[in-house]
């Protein structure tokens, strides 16, 4: 069973691209007017991806890992392979990104009813679900890589999904931009790693970097290259991860994520896209365990964005602006977990901050509409469980402080006192400028809000069973945020903190610093080569004469080779046809011949082969 | 004199089957092709009792072939006929040709 089980994994990542291939193809088949036929596909397509994985979690083994590969590129000793590569941690990224998916597309049925073109939306999921899913599992560096920029651009498209308007089509594409800068750095520090294994390794067949023996890699790169240069590769690597999970010098890409859709916003920007940074970094401790200034560069970055982005969120007006703070300041703990080698507790802290943000996305009310009472008690018991008061925030916080020393202590309780203010502040406000009112209309969202709801205290009775929770700091400090709020609140000081705090309302100007900065630089180069353009190149002799005869040498080429190239072609078929006109007379006695010839032509050419095959067996 | 030897048939098989292939692809008159698809089959015919008398046994093989290619030709020749005659009443001529367009 096991093995029938894992023979077959990859239809749960082949199921989403097929749909998506069913739904794009399906224009020229009119399928898309269905919409029954598409929800339906998805649906089934994510159920089943997240409980196949959510079995052979259970299945596997810790120390078990399944690998099957073949060979994808090769280049005289050098080879690429791709495949699968299972193990517990791919398991729980994967199974998370399925439920999530599926509790999403569930989500959206009713809320996207209305949207113009919906089907691309759902054709889209399913082949960020592949991408994610193929990238989860992929066994070396370079599928990873591969897919990781699969993933990339699918956010993009994700997030311009209602492209004719201007500001979120502006939105998507500084997206996208910087994201670009972190695939790159990513993608030199991979190059870097082969390079050194392909040039000095005794074996070849680590230059494909594979997570098996991640180990043995990073011991030789260690060894092989000199301190500086190991130190830029996990710096390269770092900047990737940073990038990608909105870290503290690249986190503003996260705040303009937020023009997305709500469901978007919940599947991409909670739980999944930003999770890939947490991944590899999982994937890339052994590099991490060799350079302990690396692991200290790791918390300081994770602990400063926790601090600077729950202050950035705690004066927001916004709410997606505010979850998009938090939900860097949430993985900026995930590093802090990780940068200290508690790699259970980063894990924990994933799965719980997966569940618990993309409910609070979900219950979001939409703008200018009353907030409904159920989503607004569900919003509540989130925002207590994602400051650490109830539920599997509770334990997940609880089972990582236990494992800290007094400083990280004294770190995470701030970071939870801040946490608790500000989702409370949050809700405050929502409630204030959207007012409360009780719907009663029933729709897929309250089915997929409460499957968050029931998964979230399953997942903690699962983490109390396992592990044994013990009242701490942060569950204290986060008590006394709320109380801090509810005086707060009774003074009427929440709703204009924005003002009295701007540098911390702007996300301390990080944004307009890149933003006038690299548009200055810019703009300088620009002006620069224009002025030089302008003022020496036009002037001087050789260049003019150089401009001058390439444009006569190209008309030359573009006039007579190619128009000429064009012609001949236009002219053999034109000349074909005709002979082929001339063939085809209808007279049925010049089809006879025709059939005549070609039987003697065939029943020769067998003869003469019989012939020498018969001699050639006689020799 | 000598005796007539296989190859004295196969030479008139042959020569009765390249009559009525150039017949059938040159001739403009319908009946005339009809006669030399007529030609060609006894060409067969020919071929295949020379050969059963030749180098078949005792069981006439051949001689069975011949008698279902004489059916076949009957056959075709009848389809044939009813399949002309209502081209001739439909085009008033009896050229080929003039049949080109189905």
């Amino acid at each position: 069973m096991e093995e029938l089980i894992s023979d077959n994994i990859y239809l749960i990542l082949l199921l989403p691209l097929w749909i998506f291939l069913i739904i794009m193809l399906g224009r020229f088949f009119s399928v898309y007017v269905n919409k029954a036929i598409i929800c339906g596909l998805s649906l089934f397509a994510s159920l089943s991806g997240a409980i196949s994985s959510l079995w052979l979690y259970g299945i596997f083994t810790p120390d078990k890992v399944y690998e099957s590969t073949f060979p994808f590129i090769k280049i005289n000793d050098f080879i690429i392979s791709c495949g699968l590569h299972i193990d517990r941690i791919a398991l729980i990224f994967v199974s998370t990104l399925f439920i999530i998916s599926f509790l999403v597309q569930l989500f959206s049925i009713s809320y996207m009813k209305n949207e113009k073109k919906e089907y691309r939306f759902y054709a889209l999921l399913n082949l960020f679900n592949f991408a994610l899913g193929s990238l989860f599992f992929s066994p070396n560096l370079f599928q990873t890589y591969v897919f990781w920029e699969i993933a990339g651009l699918v956010s993009y498209l994700l997030i311009g999904f209602d492209y004719l308007k201007h500001e979120k089509s502006l939105a998507s594409k500084k997206v996208f931009l910087i994201n670009r800068i972190g695939d790159t750095a990513f993608l030199a520090g991979i190059i870097m790693c082969s390079y050194i294994m392909y040039e000095y390794a005794p074996c070849k067949n680590l230059a494909e970097l594979s997570f098996f023996d991640m180990n043995t890699i990073s011991t030789l790169v260690s060894v092989y290259s000199s301190h500086f240069l190991f130190l830029i590769i996990c710096g390269l690597f770092i900047i990737g991860v940073v990038v990608k999970s909105a870290q503290i010098p690249f986190y503003p890409w996260l705040q303009d994520a937020m023009e997305a859709k709500l469901p978007v916003s919940a599947l991409l920007h909670s739980s999944t896209l930003v999770a890939l940074g947490v991944y590899l970094i999982i994937r890339m401790t052994p590099f991490l365990t060799l350079s302990p200034s690396m692991l200290k560069l790791i918390v300081l970055i994770g602990l400063l964005t926790a601090f600077v982005c729950s202050l950035s969120a705690s004066v927001q007006s916004h709410p997606k602006k505010a979850l998009a703070y938090s939900t860097s300041a949430q993985f900026g703990l995930m590093f802090f977990a990780i940068g200290t080698l508690n790699i259970k507790a980063g894990l924990i802290l994933f799965v719980a901050h997966a569940l618990i943000k993309s409910m609070l996305f979900l219950t979001l009310p939409e703008e200018n509409e009353k907030w409904d009472l159920t989503k607004f008690i569900i919003f509540v018991i989130g925002g207590l469980s994602l400051s650490g008061i109830i539920l599997s925030g509770f334990c997940s916080k609880e089972i990582f402080a236990c494992s800290l020393g007094l400083r990280g202590m004294t770190a995470l309780a701030i970071i939870s006192l801040l946490t608790a203010f500000y989702i409370s502040r949050l809700t405050i406000v929502i409630m204030k400028t959207n007012g409360l009112e009780k719907k009663n209309d029933t729709k897929t969202e309250y089915l997929s809000i409460i499957g968050l709801l029931l998964l979230n205290i399953l997942f903690c009775i699962c983490l109390a069973k396992s592990e044994s929770c013990k009242i701490t700091m942060p569950f204290l400090t986060a008590v006394f945020g709320i109380l801090i709020v509810f005086i707060l609140h009774l003074k009427n000081l929440l709703v204009q903190m924005s003002h009295t705090f701007p540098s911390c309302y702007n996300g301390f100007y990080l944004d307009k610093l890149y933003m006038t900065t690299i548009l200055d630089v810019y703009n300088k180069i620009a002006e620069i080569s224009a002025k030089f353009d302008i003022n020496i190149l036009s002037n001087y002799k050789p260049a003019q004469v150089l401009a001058r005869t390439g444009v006569k040498i190209a008309s030359f080429v573009e006039t007579y080779i190619m128009n000429g190239m064009v012609k001949c072609i236009t002219v053999c078929a034109k000349k074909l046809s005709t002979i082929d006109l001339r063939i085809q007379t209808g007279n049925i006695q010049r089809y006879n011949l025709y059939a005549f010839i070609i039987l003697t032509a065939i029943i020769v050419c067998l003869v003469i082969a019989d012939l020498t095959i018969i001699t050639g067996g006689g020799q | 004199m000598a005796e007539i030897t296989l190859y004295h048939y196969l030479v008139i098989s042959l020569l009765l089957f390249i009559i009525g292939l150039v017949g059938s692809i040159m001739c403009k008159n319908i009946i005339k092709v009809l006669i030399c698809i007529e030609f060609i089959l006894a060409g067969v015919n020919i071929n295949f009792a020379a050969f059963a008398n030749y180098c078949g046994g005792a069981e006439g093989d051949g001689f069975v072939m011949i008698l279902f290619y004489t059916g076949i030709g009957a056959v075709e020749l009848a389809v044939a006929i009813y399949i002309f005659y209502f081209m001739y009443s439909k085009k008033q001529t009896d050229n080929v040709y003039q049949y080109g367009d189905l």
